[in-house]
């Protein structure tokens, strides 16, 4: 009896000693060290250089482009059903994301939604880089059956039939030509990426109607860009602390004010222990790069090539940066041209931005994970990878640890710093 | 990495901390080179090769930083003279991880004698990265190594 309380006891002792290992969070110093210091400047948002100007789309910084673009990106009539737009999955009040693990457009989807906040400063786009520029990325929902699935000739002839719109269009890209505008396009359907008889019409088009058509195809495509260049990261609690650290006569409780221990340490890890920061670096904590980070697919689901299939479909892609419809000169295409194609892209999916991360849940490219909990755990188990291998080690975080990371993730949300009046549908 | 020799100098480059050791195994000279400053004008990095190539390089980003693609400029030369027409490449990635560099960087042209033009060179974590250049003339293939933390 006294063997089994002693031995009851001392277990007693072990676990409350393992419990307090995993979630009783130490207090260690927040003084930074140089190297710390560095890193830290370096993801605030007051390191962010201007953006880039996309040499393939001449009115991407274009204000009247993005006005055009802006009115698109809200009307569901560009949508087979009259029901879907881009907002439809973008929303503008969830950071331009759909709260769901898998878009629902006219169908289901099989990748989750990204956010588009920040989004230009990025030279790929979509989770497996397939396209390289923001403005032949927004050609492909236009078409896909299972997003708008409105067909590009059906889309120019709306386009050509709205009064508002076609002023808009011939205001900032110059006169429709005469050919197209005598042109019946009524009822007619027809796209190369089609079904068999969307294909088969648009084969029996001369070469000149098709180019026609793909060019103002592709300028719809540089207005969505325009808008979506707008919309940018706003000013967060963690810029904020930057900018503390860089008042040395702001005393240490003020600065203890605007992030917590407890998120303080998690900056910490997240730049330390963590590694977090090596392909979550940069102002919008992404590299916009392509790893494996292992990610599990969905039950029944292939594990998807990732950028390996992507960087080859993105060279194929007649709207990028090399292609007739570019306004680039080929010398400028300097990321399409010196991509990386390796086997080590197989499985790579892009580094996702994390600011707002809190509110763009759930997470990975097919929404695996419902919370940041279940990301950090994911990061902390670091499971091998059915293709390839996991660039990411586990890390051996305890649970105060984890909760310590996820606190500073939280501190990454802000209002946008676009202006409102962008965020809804124009009037 | 166990025959280093280690030298630490102040040179062209500013402020910087360069150690330099020859791997008698790989014959290759290796330069480990941690900047504070540089100017446009002067190479960011220089590395000898065992066959007495010696390589500046230039960038036209200056100082680099993480995730912008951006062009670097070879100056090559040995005895004193600009090395052309040699045939040159280049590689790398981080020693400390397993991965290269995140683009294929090419040699794309000759500008002048002894000065090639690489496109398409970026690097997207924080860390310790090694390039190693390939430079070949008629002889055999001789590299030349470079290492800097960003
Ligand atoms: C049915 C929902 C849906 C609609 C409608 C939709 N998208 Fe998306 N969008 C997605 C999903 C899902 C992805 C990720 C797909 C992938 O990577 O394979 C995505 C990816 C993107 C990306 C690339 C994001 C990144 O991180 O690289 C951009 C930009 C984008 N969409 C803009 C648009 C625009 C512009 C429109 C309207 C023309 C639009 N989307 C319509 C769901 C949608
Ligand atoms: C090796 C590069 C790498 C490292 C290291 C890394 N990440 Fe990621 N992260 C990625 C990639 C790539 C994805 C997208 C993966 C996917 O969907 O398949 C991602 C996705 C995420 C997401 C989901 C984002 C979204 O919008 O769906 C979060 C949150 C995240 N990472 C946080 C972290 C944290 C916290 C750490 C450190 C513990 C970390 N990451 C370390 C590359 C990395």
């Amino acid at each position: 009896m006294r063997t089994g309380l002693k031995a009851l006891l001392s277990g007693l002792v072990v676990i409350a000693a393992w419990l307090a290992w995993e979630w009783v969070p130490w207090q260690r110093e927040t003084a930074w060290d140089a190297d710390e210091l560095r890193l830290i400047q370096s993801l605030s948002l007051d390191s962010l250089e201007p953006m880039q100007s996309d040499l393939s789309n001449s009115v991407a910084d274009s204000r009247k482009a993005a006005e055009f673009g802006h009115a698109l990106f809200f009307d569901k009539r560009l949508s087979a059903n009259q029901n879907v737009s881009c907002a439809t999955c973008h929303q503008p009040e969830n950071y331009y994301t759909d709260s769901l693990p898998l878009a629902i457009g006219l169908g289901p989807g099989t990748r989750h939604t990204p956010s588009l906040v920040g989004l230009s400063h990025s030279p790929w786009y979509y989770w497996d880089g397939r396209r390289d520029s923001q403005w032949s990325q927004a050609l492909a929902p236009l078409e896909a059956k299972h997003e708008q699935g409105i067909d590009r000739t059906s889309l120019v002839n709306f386009i050509l039939q709205d009064r508002q719109y076609l002023e808009k269009y011939e205001e900032i890209f110059g006169g429709i030509s005469f050919g197209l505008k005598n042109f019946d396009l009524l009822d007619i359907s027809a796209t190369p990426i089609g079904d068999p008889h969307e294909t088969q019409t648009w084969e029996g088009f001369d070469s000149n109607l098709k180019i026609e058509i793909s060019k103002i195809f592709s300028n719809i495509g540089k207005s969505l860009a325009a808008y979506q260049r707008l919309l940018q990261p706003g000013n967060s609690r963690f810029d904020d602390y930057t900018r503390s650290l860089q008042m040395t006569s702001m005393g240490d409780d003020l600065k203890n004010s605007i992030l917590s221990q407890q998120e303080v340490q998690g900056l910490k890890l997240f730049i330390g222990k963590g590694n977090c920061v090596d392909c979550h670096n940069g102002p919008l904590f992404t590299n916009h790069e392509f790893h494996n980070t292992g990610v599990i697919p969905l039950p029944d689901e292939l594990p998807p090539l990732g950028r390996f299939s992507g960087i080859r479909i993105a060279r194929e892609d007649p709207f990028n940066c090399l292609g007739a419809y570019s306004d680039a000169d080929p010398r400028d295409c300097i990321e399409l041209r010196f991509a990386r194609d390796t086997n080590d892209m197989v499985g790579a999916h892009k580094t996702p931005t994390l600011r707002n991360i809190a509110e763009t849940g759930p997470y990975m490219h097919t929404g695996q994970q419902e919370s940041l909990e279940d990301v950090i755990e994911h990061y902390n188990e670091a499971p091998t990878a059915m293709v390839s291998h996991n660039e990411a080690k586990p890390l051996k975080l305890r649970r105060s640890e984890m909760k310590q990371l996820e606190a500073f993730l939280r501190t990454l949300s802000a209002p946008l710093a676009t202006d409102s009046s962008w965020l809804n549908p124009p009037e | 990495m166990d025959n280093l020799l280690f030298t630490e100098t102040k040179n062209v480059m500013g402020i910087c901390k360069i150690t330099m050791g020859f791997i008698s195994q790989t014959l290759c000279f290796f330069a480990l080179i941690t900047c504070t400053y540089a100017s446009d004008t002067l190479p960011i990095f220089k590395a000898n090769s065992s066959q007495g190539y010696i390589v500046r390089v230039y960038s036209d980003l200056n100082p680099i930083v993480l995730n912008r693609i951006h062009q670097w400029q070879l100056s090559i030369e040995r005895n004193n003279k600009p090395v052309s027409d040699a045939n040159v490449t280049l590689t790398g990635g981080m020693p400390n991880h397993d991965h290269g560099l995140p683009t294929q960087p090419v040699v794309t042209s000759e500008s002048e004698p002894g000065r090639y033009i690489v496109d398409g060179i970026r690097f997207h974590m924080p860390g310790l990265w090694q390039i190693i250049i390939n430079i070949s003339e008629t002889e055999p293939l001789d590299t030349a190594t470079i290492e800097f933390k960003l």
